[in-house]
């Protein structure tokens, strides 16, 4: 049978197309990707868990599926804008086009704290989690900075070589990570306290309770990384369906996985108990449960896929702070070095240096202060992140309403203005919250340094950062005139001067 | 001179054959290097970011000729990305056959778990070096270099191998080097810069 393009086909098919289609990713890829960036047993271990003894609220189920849909509004907007951007994947090149150069630069140093707290975090839990597998297999505690230590070099070690954690091992990895979490609330539910399954923590009544705030920034954790599937638009099969339709389907599955999850917990031990048992157990509360049900060798399989999912996780964000440094020292933004890629491996080498430095400084601080790990790194960490993400959503928002108020043409007036208006408002609201109850995110009193020293912080970066974007509209035109555009600010338009002095086209004669 | 097996000698060790970039950006800058072969065959030019084929004569060289043709097939005009990348799929391979044909270099087939692999050696380990140590040279006495020299430093510096010529060479080299690349005829300096682009989005986009 004849090839249906070559028989009596009008438009010749571009061989062109065809090679560089096969490439081209379709939306399982991506959604694959946003899942696994946003590592669900993680969040589902640790972030939940951590939730329930931290802020004692029983609507974390509805919470998650609150964020899911304002985040699902959030993304009609922003996927449209993505096909504007130069730098897709990071919400500063958003803020700059959106909000002004300025406000691009502040946020870029907004989100380069808030990924690095994420990240940093993370090497608290997995001090702890790795030593729960050491006790259980070999019988010996070890000190959490040795393990966190360990997992640093791992990270480190990736980095440096930007080796391709392949993404089938990614893909298997992740559907382990989901099929743990459904097991394990399919008996939670199927084995419920007092023998009667309670909807208590479905009911929308506890949303407006006191602390609301908390939860939904924890709730955002929960989707962190979900920003970078636009990353893929320049990669994608079909750059106005792909890369929406996979973050829907990624951010619905999300939300169902994480409300799911937590109402199953909260039907093992009862909605009256489940705060008490979390702060006991903390971390280990769902395999606690799953080993009284399924026994030890399944609950230790999940103390496995735990381990490694949080290494993913840390590489996922080592990965994004690195990118993001790298972005900005392409544009020189920050110093020229970071926008350096390694010889023989391609990979960001200054800025993975650079994160990788930042780690070793934060594992050894709190070792020798003698902090928490798990609820002073990581949950605070995690907490003061996705404090500082929705900031940068509730932003990135503002920016997709303000260029599509500019530059109207091309996209419907839901995708340019109805949605990013209704995502803005929420969001708007969601951070005013946060903000509010920004002590109960962290279960502290409204005393504590911490209550106000992190929101301070970030303002005080996000004015350094507009600071820094004056100076450069002022010294450096030409750098302030590639903010934003990451790896491609180099083909920017030569500024007038540049013109002049380059010889035009036909000048010097091209030799035989 | 043939650019692309220019660029091929210097993005290789000349006496184990190993590249010295990842897979990824040696192919984009072998790419940038065969169109910069068209430009100066005058079969192409670049114009804000688009290639347009500006005469049909075939060029003397088969590969050469064969890129002209990927480019005169299309029905409509691609951009300058577009083609790094297409061209970038397999350029390592067509650039290194081009030179087993002309006895540039050696092949060698080795046998792995479940697969052959084929290596590529520089027949002359010393003309091979010379490629890389020219380019070096000049920009370190910061001599006047023709537009082909300037266009090779200007791949060189896209792909990040400014960093292995360039080596312990101070501020002063780069600085000319910056400067060479500026002085190039537009399209030769557009190429240059959409293959940096190119190589910075391969780090962005990185699908781990």
């Amino acid at each position: 049978m004849p090839h249906p393009r070559t028989a009596g086909s009008v438009v010749k098919a571009s061989a062109v197309s065809e090679a560089l289609a096969a490439d081209r990713l379709g939306v399982p890829a991506v959604v694959f990707f946003v899942m696994s960036a946003a590592t669900p047993l993680t969040v589902v271990a640790g972030v939940i868990t951590l939730a329930y003894a931290i802020t004692g609220s029983l609507s974390l189920p509805l919470a998650f599926v609150l964020v899911g849909a304002v985040l699902a509004v959030f993304a009609v907007g922003y996927v449209a804008m993505s096909r504007h951007v130069a730098n897709a994947g990071a919400f500063y090149a958003y803020i700059s086009q959106g909000l002004g150069r300025p406000a691009g630069v502040g946020a870029a140093w907004v989100a380069l704290t808030a990924y690095n707290l994420l990240q940093v975090g993370l090497y608290g839990v997995i001090g702890f989690v790795a030593n729960e597998l050491i006790a259980i297999w070999f019988a010996v505690s070890v000190p959490w900075w040795v393990v966190a230590f360990v997992a640093w070099a791992i990270v480190a070690g990736l980095g440096v070589q930007q080796v391709d954690v392949n993404g089938r091992v990614l893909a298997v990895l992740l559907c382990a990570e989901v099929a743990v979490i459904a097991v394990f609330s399919a008996v939670s539910v199927a084995n419920p306290d007092g023998d009667s399954v309670s909807f208590t923590t479905l009911a929308p009544g506890n949303i407006v309770a006191e602390g609301v705030g908390a939860i939904l920034v924890l709730g955002v954790l929960g989707f962190v990384g979900f920003e970078a599937a636009t990353v893929f638009s320049e990669e994608a099969k079909n750059p106005r369906r792909t890369v929406p339709a996979a973050m829907y389907v990624a951010v619905g599955l999300l939300a169902t996985l994480y409300a799911t999850a937590a109402w199953a917990m909260s039907v093992a031990v009862g909605p009256e108990n489940i705060a008490a048992m979390a702060r006991e157990m903390e971390v280990a509360l769902i395999f606690v449960l799953a080993e009284q049900h399924l026994g030890a060798a399944v609950a230790n399989i999940g103390w496995v896929l735990f381990l490694t999912s949080l290494l993913a996780a840390m590489i996922a964000f080592h990965n994004i702070t690195a990118r993001y440094m790298f972005s900005l020292g392409r544009e020189r933004v920050l110093p020229a070095a970071l926008g350096r890629t390694s010889v023989r491996t391609g990979a960001p080498k200054i800025a993975s240096l650079v994160q990788t430095v930042i780690g070793a400084l934060v594992i050894t601080g709190y070792a020798v202060g003698g902090f928490d790990p798990l609820v002073q790194l990581f949950f605070w960490g995690g907490a003061a992140g996705g404090l500082g993400v929705l900031l940068l959503i509730t932003a990135t928002s503002a920016a997709v309403l303000g260029y599509f108020a500019r530059r109207p043409s091309g996209e419907t007036l839901w995708r340019r203005a109805v949605a990013p208006s209704a995502a803005t408002v929420a969001l708007v609201a969601v951070a005013y919250l946060a903000l509010l109850h920004f002590a109960a995110v962290l279960g502290v009193g409204s005393g504590h340094p911490l209550r106000w020293g992190v929101p301070a912080a970030y303002l005080l970066i996000a004015v350094a950062g507009v600071g820094w974007g004056l100076v450069l509209r002022r010294s450096e035109p030409g750098v302030y005139a590639s903010i934003g555009r990451g790896a491609k600010s180099v083909t920017r338009p030569p500024a007038a001067e540049q013109v002049a002095n380059r010889p035009a086209p036909s000048a010097p004669e091209l030799p035989r | 001179m043939l650019l692309g097996d220019e660029f091929w000698l210097i993005a290789h060790q000349e006496h184990s054959g190993r590249p010295r970039l990842s897979t990824r950006v040696l192919g984009l800058g072998l790419a940038g290097a065969l169109l910069g072969e068209l430009v100066f065959c005058r079969s192409v030019t670049v114009v804000r970011g688009q290639v347009h084929v500006v005469s049909h004569a075939p060029p003397p060289d088969e590969l050469a000729h064969w890129v002209l043709g990927q480019v005169t097939a299309e029905a409509t005009a691609h951009t300058l990305r577009t083609w790094l990348v297409f061209l970038s799929r397999n350029a390592h391979e067509l650039v290194a056959q081009r030179m087993w044909h002309a006895g540039k270099v050696q092949r060698e087939t080795s046998r792995r778990v479940l697969k052959q692999v084929i290596t590529y050696l520089p027949a002359d380990a010393g003309q091979a070096a010379w490629a890389i140590a020219r380019l070096s040279n000049s920009l370190r006495r910061q001599a006047p270099m023709d537009q082909a020299d300037a266009f090779l430093a200007g791949l060189a510096l896209a792909t990040g191998l400014d960093q292995v010529m360039l080596d312990a060479a101070g501020r002063g080299p780069h600085q000319y080097l910056s400067h060479v690349v500026g002085g190039l005829v537009a399209p030769l300096h557009e190429i240059v810069v959409h293959t940096q682009a190119a190589v910075g989005d391969a780090v962005l986009s990185q699908r781990a």
